[in-house]
């Protein structure tokens, strides 16, 4: 084992990296020009919005879903005010209509969901549709959330791309965007699979040509790729602390106001646990999460009074949990 | 607002302390009607273990602009407390109180059901870790005393002024008398700072507290016994007697009785023909060598016994154990000044007034008496010496069966450890002091009257004056904060003077 993996370079440096490669863009070569130098900025109210979701029931015709969704505003360092709002799906399949009827359980009355929605089956782009309508509505409570503190803020965080996914995201997404007044919304990837011609990470070659040329951070990187078409705003590649190990994919809305809100983002990327990634982002993802302890709780109440048919309905779904279980 | 439950269990339940609250150990805090109090603190964090050393070593070896957002959220003290006391059913808490409850600090009004017992000593005030409440803590004396009191502590944390305040407490009562074996003369009084204290200032001093030294001040009683009143049992503690030896002391008391002494001392002597028979002269010789070592007496060639020391003699002291007793049993503080004499001979003379006060009760007890009079207790200095094992003295005798006739003892040792099991517990009142020895505090807590098995730290945490009451007479180990004896005394003076003035506007 230790020759096989031994024989698999994972060491290379790359002498030439080639050039972003984005879907539906015209990109840009990296180049050295393209690195300027970030600011920080003070007294600015920032916003972090992220969500989390798990499953606590599973069958072919019927899911329930949690989902917890947290925001809060940041003031230099100082949390100025937050929510965490958690909703309970319960989700029936129409097979006649080829949708999903979502009741949504509002357990903090934030009335940020409807209480009832209709997602048709095309609107979820992934295979087991049923199971994937928490992560799908926790990503559209996600911007209404943004939608509503928007006005509190001057810029608001999210956590993950501004690119939506499945359709009617988008909707939910464009209210945003159509909404911005004063504000400036940043799309904050912790993690990105965009590569280069080359083959490799382009996150990784920005920062290691950053570093062959001795640029000092914080940086920002842009453009890496003109008439992106598939995300509000402008795409920029962002390192926040000097000694962090880690450059973070970023998108601004509106793209003339990057410097400011990337700036402002620096006296909040100093934290140790994770220096160089905002700290409001780690608060966010920290108080959105719902664990798996935290869902077993709740599965096994449902669990406790579901019927013997429901349980069958489960045990259609969840062999493959089991199995894994097994020492 | 100084906290929140978080988890634990019943004798150990944790608290996340609010930032900017401070919480020390020996703290008392209300959880819904519960007293707790707190027994350890660590530091928690929701970091990881590497996280935090990670982030220490960033910010010592000078990794650029580091700060730990929102620090107060993410680290914290965790406070580890046990339920005392059920402050609504006034019993001990038999449940948990509610998860997530917010602690509050106790205040005075909490101790509202203390009440002042009758024959109350007071003792201290309530004591929150280092805070004192205005709440005075009384036990009571009469009680108190005929069950024992133990005071454990090591040098420096106030045992003599514990006594002391306990002792100017009781001047007056005449429900207790106490006997004083003072061996650095620091209760009837002294100077400090250039003022006098002592129990001698106290306003009613004068006929309660009664004063006994080898070297009396003008106008206080002189320590001196008279040989007479010395027996053979009283000598069995500080000498050691082979048992021909320990034969031939009572032949000789038999024969002679209170003239025993001499006649062993003389025996032998210019055709003294006072043997008897079966006492071999080797024997003889040995015990004369003996007593005159241990009663610092000798005898002249006339055969006249004379004194060598300062606290037997031939011709003086005969009424002094009996007096001192009769002071004990009219409920005075009597105070022997044993600061010039040898161990030996303190242990001796309080063998022998304790002896003469064993024998008086218990006859009092047969006669029916008992209850009309006085508690009386001894306090005994470095305990182990006369309760330690092995020992077979008066002492062993008052901690086993004392409480039957109104005999108590104050027992006040570094040493709690070296005292045996079934005498610790039967000392049951433990007025508990500082102390660094874990082995002395393990001894101190397995036999207390409440279970303080997680009470170390805080023990070992005692500051000078802060002492711990475990006693069955009280619902709960009180942590209490002492008097200072000076201030007792200083503030009695103020007061006296107030008073006067008082009366010369009358």
């Amino acid at each position: 084992m230790f020759e096989i993996l031994s024989k698999i370079s994972i060491r290379e440096s790359p002498g030439d990296y080639g050039e972003p490669l984005i879907k539906n863009a015209q990109s840009v070569p990296l180049a050295m020009e393209n690195f300027h130098p970030l600011n920080p900025l003070e007294n600015v109210k920032i916003g972090f919005v992220d969500g989390g979701n798990n499953i606590l029931f599973l069958s072919p015709g019927q899911a329930v879903h949690m989902i917890r969704l947290y925001y809060s505003i940041f003031k230099d360092s100082k949390k100025m005010e937050y929510g965490r709002y958690t909703f309970i799906l319960d989700t029936r399949i129409m097979v006649e209509e080829n949708a999903f009827d979502v009741r949504i359980y509002d357990v903090n009355s934030s009335y940020i969901f409807p209480e009832r929605m209709r997602i048709g089956i095309e609107e979820i782009d992934e295979r087991e549709k049923i199971a994937r309508i928490g992560a799908y509505l926790r990503r559209i409570g996600e911007w209404l959330l943004v939608n509503r503190i928007m006005d509190r803020c001057d810029i608001i965080v999210r956590d993950g791309s501004l690119q939506t996914g499945e359709k009617k995201e988008y909707e939910y997404a464009n209210r945003v965007f159509e909404h911005v007044n004063a504000s400036t919304i940043i799309g904050f990837s912790k993690t990105c699979s965009l590569l280069t011609t080359g083959g490799y990470s382009l996150v990784a070659a920005i920062h290691h040509l950053s570093r062959m040329h001795g640029i000092k951070a914080p940086w920002y990187y842009h453009p890496v790729a003109k008439n992106i078409s598939t995300i509000r705003g402008d795409m920029f590649v962002v390192k926040l602390h000097p000694f962090s190990e880690y450059a973070f994919r970023v998108e601004v809305y509106p793209e003339n106001k990057a410097e400011k809100a990337l700036g402002s983002l620096i006296p909040q990327s100093n934290d140790p646990t994770f220096i160089g990634y905002p700290y409001g982002l780690i608060d966010a993802d920290v108080n959105a999460r719902i664990t798996e302890e935290e869902a077993k709780i709740y599965r096994n109440l449902l669990y406790n009074n579901a019927d013997e048919f429901s349980r069958l309905q489960a045990n259609a779904m969840n062999a493959h949990d089991l199995i894994s279980e097994v020492r | 607002m100084i906290g929140q439950i978080i988890g634990g269990s019943y004798g150990e339940i944790w608290i996340r302390q609010k930032s900017g609250e401070r919480i020390e150990l020996g703290d008392l805090l209300v959880a819904d009607d519960i007293l707790l109090q707190v027994f350890d603190l660590e530091y928690g964090s929701l970091m990881e273990k590497n996280d935090i050393a990670r982030i220490s070593g960033m910010q010592l070896e000078g990794y650029g602009d580091t700060h730990v957002h929102e620090n107060e959220l993410r680290n914290y003290i965790l406070v580890k407390a046990k339920p005392l006391f059920n402050l609504r059913t006034r019993r001990i808490p038999k449940h948990l109180p509610s998860f997530f409850n917010i602690l509050r600090r106790a205040s005075s009004e909490d101790f509202k059901f203390l009440e002042k017992p009758e024959n109350a000593i007071y003792l201290g005030k309530i004591r929150s870790g280092s805070k004192i409440l205005d709440v005075p803590v009384y036990i009571n004396g009469k009680d108190a005393l005929k069950h024992h009191i133990l005071i454990p502590a090591t040098t420096g944390r106030g045992k003599s002024n514990l006594v002391k305040v306990i002792l100017w407490n009781l001047i007056g009562k005449s429900y207790a008398g106490v006997l004083v074996l003072d061996a650095h003369n620091e209760y009837y009084s002294y100077k400090k700072n250039g003022k006098n204290y002592g129990l001698k200032y106290h306003p009613d001093a004068k006929n309660n507290v009664i004063y006994y030294s080898t070297n009396p001040p003008v106008g206080e009683r002189a320590l001196r016994v008279n040989i007479k009143k010395v027996k053979p049992w009283h000598l069995r503690e500080i000498i050691e007697f082979s048992p021909a030896q320990e034969d031939a002391l009572y032949l000789y008391y038999k024969e002679y009785g209170e003239y025993w002494i001499k006649a062993i001392l003389a025996s032998g002597m210019n055709g003294e023909r006072n043997e008897i028979k079966g006492v071999k002269p080797e024997t003889l010789a040995s015990l004369q060598r003996k007593l005159k070592v241990a009663l610092e007496i000798d005898i002249n060639k006339n055969g006249e016994v004379y004194e060598r020391g300062k606290i037997f003699s031939t011709r003086e002291g005969e009424r002094t154990i009996r007096d001192i007793c009769d002071f004990l049993e009219d409920g005075k503080i009597v105070i022997l000044d044993t600061s010039s004499l040898s161990q030996n001979l303190e242990l001796l003379i309080s063998e022998m007034i304790m002896s003469e006060i064993f024998s008086r009760y218990k006859s009092y007890k047969e006669e029916g008496k008992l209850d009309y009079k006085p508690v009386i207790s001894v306090v005994i200095e470095e305990a182990p010496r006369v309760l330690g094992e092995g020992k077979s003295n008066i002492f062993g005798t008052i901690a086993r069966e004392g409480r039957k006739f109104n005999i108590g003892i104050i027992a006040i040792t570094q040493l709690s450890s070296m005292i045996p099991r079934e005498i610790l517990a039967n000392l049951n009142t433990k007025i508990i002091l500082g102390n660094e020895m874990s082995s002395e505090r393990k001894a101190i807590i397995g036999s207390a009257a409440q279970d303080l098995s997680k009470d170390d730290k805080m023990i070992a945490s005692l500051d000078r004056g802060e002492a711990i009451i475990s006693s069955i007479f009280t619902k709960f180990a009180i942590p209490i904060q002492i008097d200072s004896f000076e201030e007792l005394v200083d503030r009695e003076r103020v007061d006296r003077k107030r008073r006067e003035n008082l009366l010369l506007f009358e």
